[in-house]
């Protein structure tokens, strides 16, 4: 479970993210969308602890990210839009590497390795440098270390970016059974149709404020006057009928700022 | 099973465990320093492995160059302590300041280059963020990013000092155990000022405003403090005293008492290894001691810090990058127009491109205005030493000096700043490469932009070296005509080998020139600066005394003037040579 209250984070004059409010439940996907710069992966980082909030609380299974840090890693997993692998090491090794920080040990680790290296496709590679890797070998072996974890919470910016289609199919699939089993995902993307086709809810953030939220039905059924109400003018028709439509008229036409250390 | 290479799918009996999420309090007990550890020997490993796939030519020019370099540091300094040898009353004193002087000019850069580091290690490094979203205590992290930057900012001095000692260790007829036993006190003697840098780092990090307006404002009254100090120090002047008489002398160690401060750690280190020369094993063994203790204590200091302040810094750290809105810069294109008038358009806009990159580089251009910055400081300052009125031996040696120390300073920034441009242009080549810009261009103007600068700075300190000196003017401009082509074969030797060795897989400029090609530019750069400048002694002497009645006769003139054509061949040929070669890869380079 993550949940978020009344989080603020400035940089200098800059306020990312302002005054939000968010409770993700547990076995919950939830897909959180918005314009380039609009606060979503300082959200992201917010959870993940790199970044402390200027004011608010965020809290992981319970947790208080910035006071309980350590018990918050334990149950975490992040994976972010650009994967980080030691060039050094094949990908097995590094999987061994991140089993090793969570505790894990012995033949339980090298079962669960072989198992997601399976998985995931990376067996014919798993031994080789990741100097070698492709960006989709690489996030295929990030998400593979994310799972191994066994987290009970998945926070991931960008799931599918460099993926194949199969890949991204299998992605989108494992996301939905480890929901089942109850562990909670948090995805910040652009691609619309992965929101639409996995999340239970959707969050919508533009220039740092939560614009909307909730599951795509009430999303659509939000009257045009409850969007202007939010500042934002309406669709042109009244009942936005698709998310993308439902998306641009949230979220504002102008340029944002882009937010420091930020990718997407 | 998956199809071979292919994906398996996801039953709901795949799962790792039968529950949904296992409760980290059923695992064992988070990795710490140790996993952190055997991480780093494995990539070790994994690099050692790769080596025989590396060319023997390159491995084996490497170890010749590097034993070579230590040979030559060898003996330049056991003659230096044999020469101090031939003064019986001053020997000791004199060993005493020199080491003090040394290993506090060592703490001294230390402290600087592992503040830089670890504060690109810490804060900046990818893998920083990696390991901050595993379950990993900050100041474990924080010992580990230490450990890294300790080991990559003094491995190359304790190579480089080893020399210093052994060859103390032989003039000074030392005991047999003096030679382990120093480098044993020298090891623990490089934590000391790399925690002090990285404490500082925290510090700023953690307490000094965001902005890096703010951030340079603070370093610039750090530094601007610390040279007024200096000039008030040594400012003074030494009129009265012959110099290089013994007068002067004892004056000017006097100024340099402060080296012999007994709370300085380079004073400990000095005593140590001075006690352990002379066999005083129990006053070795308490400098020692004190090493030792404040390392223990200020990296207990620090883990503490860390530990505490680590999140918060890191989280600080990710607003320091400006989000200021830059101008046009019309001077930097009215500067690139006027300077660079006989380029073509396209070649002057990659040129001005570079010129802007480097002025918003912090990073290159606050090193390039401390060191050549401190150098004018101190060639403005020669009149203070009075060797303007001293005899021609002295003020040929001291302009030489002069000569030299500015054209060392160059070829460390050719190679640390130039030479990466070419690969992380390569790395770009979907920006320039696709436009309808030649490859030959784009390296000319990487080359137009290095000579013209480098020749501006080299050109300027040496002439000014020569005016305080009051050399004559036929001397000043053979040094300069040797500055100039010094400037311009150190760039053409970084361009050109840059294009020759490109990169294109390092982002980080300071591993790029820690390969192969950076190494091999920085050694040709010196062996080409050692010939400029044997050839710049003779000059130096044949023209100081070229006017005079009784001066050389001709075929001292035939001599010189041949010397003069030595000095052009092996500029142009080391300006143009590496450029040639490096222009014929660049254009058949796939990318």
């Amino acid at each position: 479970m993550i949940e978020l209250e009344g989080v603020t984070k400035r940089f200098g004059r800059l306020e990312a993210v302002r005054d939000l409010s968010l409770r993700v439940e547990r076995g919950e996907l939830f897909a959180f969308l918005g314009p380039n710069g609009a606060g979503k992966t300082t959200t992201v980082k917010l959870i993940a602890g790199l970044l402390r909030p200027t004011a608010g609380v965020v809290r992981v299974s319970g947790f208080d990210v910035e006071r309980e840090p350590l018990e918050v890693k334990r149950r975490l997993s992040y994976v972010p839009d650009q994967p980080y692998l030691y060039e050094k090491l094949t990908g097995r090794e590094f999987l061994e590497f991140v089993g090793r920080l969570h505790g894990m040990n012995g033949a339980a680790l090298e079962r669960g390795i072989d198992r997601l290296l399976e998985l995931f496709g990376c067996l014919e590679y798993a031994d080789e440098l990741s100097e070698s890797y492709s960006h989709g070998m690489k996030q295929r072996i990030v998400i593979a270390s994310a799972l191994l974890t066994e987290p009970q919470v998945l926070v991931i910016d960008e799931p599918t970016v460099g993926l194949d289609p199969r890949s991204a199919r299998l992605v989108k699939d494992t996301f939905r059974e480890r929901g089942k089993q109850g562990v909670t995902v948090f995805m910040c993307t652009h691609a619309l149709s992965i929101a639409e086709e996995l999340a239970d809810r959707i969050g919508i953030v533009d220039r740092g404020r939560l614009v909307a939220c909730g599951t795509l039905a009430e999303l659509r059924a939000r009257p045009p006057a409850a969007r202007e109400a939010d500042g934002h003018p309406g669709g042109t028709s009244p009942e936005a009928r698709s998310l993308e439509e439902l998306y641009l008229s949230l979220t504002g036409s102008d340029q944002p700022e882009k937010e420091p250390g930020a990718n997407g | 099973m998956a199809e071979a290479g292919g994906l398996g799918k996801v039953p709901p009996a795949l799962n790792l465990t039968s529950a949904s999420s296992v409760e980290p309090s059923t695992r064992g007990h988070p990795g710490g320093l140790g996993v952190l550890l055997r991480l780093r020997l494995r990539e070790l490993r994994h690099r050692l492995a790769g080596l025989p796939q590396e060319s023997r030519l390159k491995i084996g020019c490497i170890l010749v160059f590097v034993f070579l370099l230590w040979a030559g540091l060898f003996f330049t300094f056991l003659r230096s302590f044999e020469f101090i040898g031939q003064f019986p009353g001053l020997r000791e004193v004199l060993l005493e300041h020199l080491f003090s002087l040394l290993f506090f000019a060592l703490l001294v850069m230390l402290t600087f280059s592992t503040g830089i580091i670890s504060f690109g290690a810490l804060f900046r490094a990818p893998e920083s963020a990696f390991l901050l979203t595993q379950p990993i205590r900050p100041e474990t992290l924080f010992a580990y990013k230490f450990i890294e930057s300790l080991v990559f900012s003094s491995w190359a001095l304790l190579f480089l000092g080893m020399p210093a000692l052994l060859a103390y260790g032989f003039t000074g007829e030392a005991p047999r155990y003096f030679f382990p036993l120093s480098v044993m006190v020298f090891v623990p003697f490089v934590v000391v000022p790399a925690a002090m840098g990285a404490g500082v780092t925290l510090l700023v990090v953690r307490y000094v405003p965001r902005s890096r307006r703010a951030l340079l404002l603070w370093v610039a009254l750090g530094v601007g403090a610390g040279l007024a100090v200096v000039l008030y120090r040594f400012g003074g002047n030494l009129r009265g005293y012959i110099p290089f008489s013994e007068a002067w002398l004892w004056n000017v160690l006097k100024r340099f008492r402060f080296v012999r401060s007994s709370i300085l750690p380079s004073y400990w280190l000095t005593e140590s290894i001075l006690a352990l020369g002379r066999g005083a094993l129990g006053r070795a063994a308490f400098f020692f001691l004190v090493i030792l203790s404040n390392v223990g204590f200020l990296f207990l200091l620090l883990y503490r810090f860390a530990g505490w302040n680590f999140l918060e810094s890191y989280s600080r750290a990710q607003a320091l990058r400006s989000r200021r809105r830059r101008r046009r810069q019309p001077v930097v294109s009215l500067l690139v127009r006027s300077l660079f008038w006989y380029l073509d358009e396209p070649t002057r806009l990659l040129v001005r491109r570079d010129i802007v990159s480097f002025l918003r580089d912090p990073v290159q251009w606050s090193q390039v205005l401390i060191f050549f910055g401190l150098l004018a400081i101190y060639f403005f300052n020669l009149r203070r030493f009075y060797y303007q009125v001293t005899g021609d031996f002295w003020r040929i040696l001291v302009s030489l000096l002069n000569l030299g120390a500015t054209s060392l300073t160059l070829a460390t920034f050719t190679s640390r700043f130039i030479y990466p441009q070419v690969s992380l242009e390569a790395q770009r080549m979907w920006v320039v490469g696709l436009a309808p810009v030649s490859r030959r261009r784009l390296l000319l103007a990487k080359f137009a932009a290095a000579v013209v600068g480098s020749m501006l700075l080299a050109g300027g300190l040496v002439a000014l070296s020569n005016w305080m000196l009051g050399m004559p003017v036929r001397v000043a401009l053979v040094q300069l005509l040797v500055a100039v082509l010094v400037a311009a074969g150190l760039s053409g030797l970084a361009v050109g080998l840059g294009a020759s060795y490109p990169n294109l897989r390092e982002s980080d400029p300071s591993k790029i020139v820690a390969g192969f090609g950076g190494t091999f530019s920085l050694v040709t750069g010196l062996l080409f600066l050692t010939v400029m400048l044997v050839f710049a002694a003779f000059l130096t002497q044949f023209f100081s005394v070229a006017g005079r009645s009784q001066g050389p006769g001709w075929r001292e003139a035939a001599v010189a003037l041949a010397v003069l054509a030595g000095v052009g061949a092996v500029g142009l040929g080391v300006t143009l040579l590496p450029m040639v070669l490096g222009l014929r890869r660049f254009e058949r380079m796939e990318f």
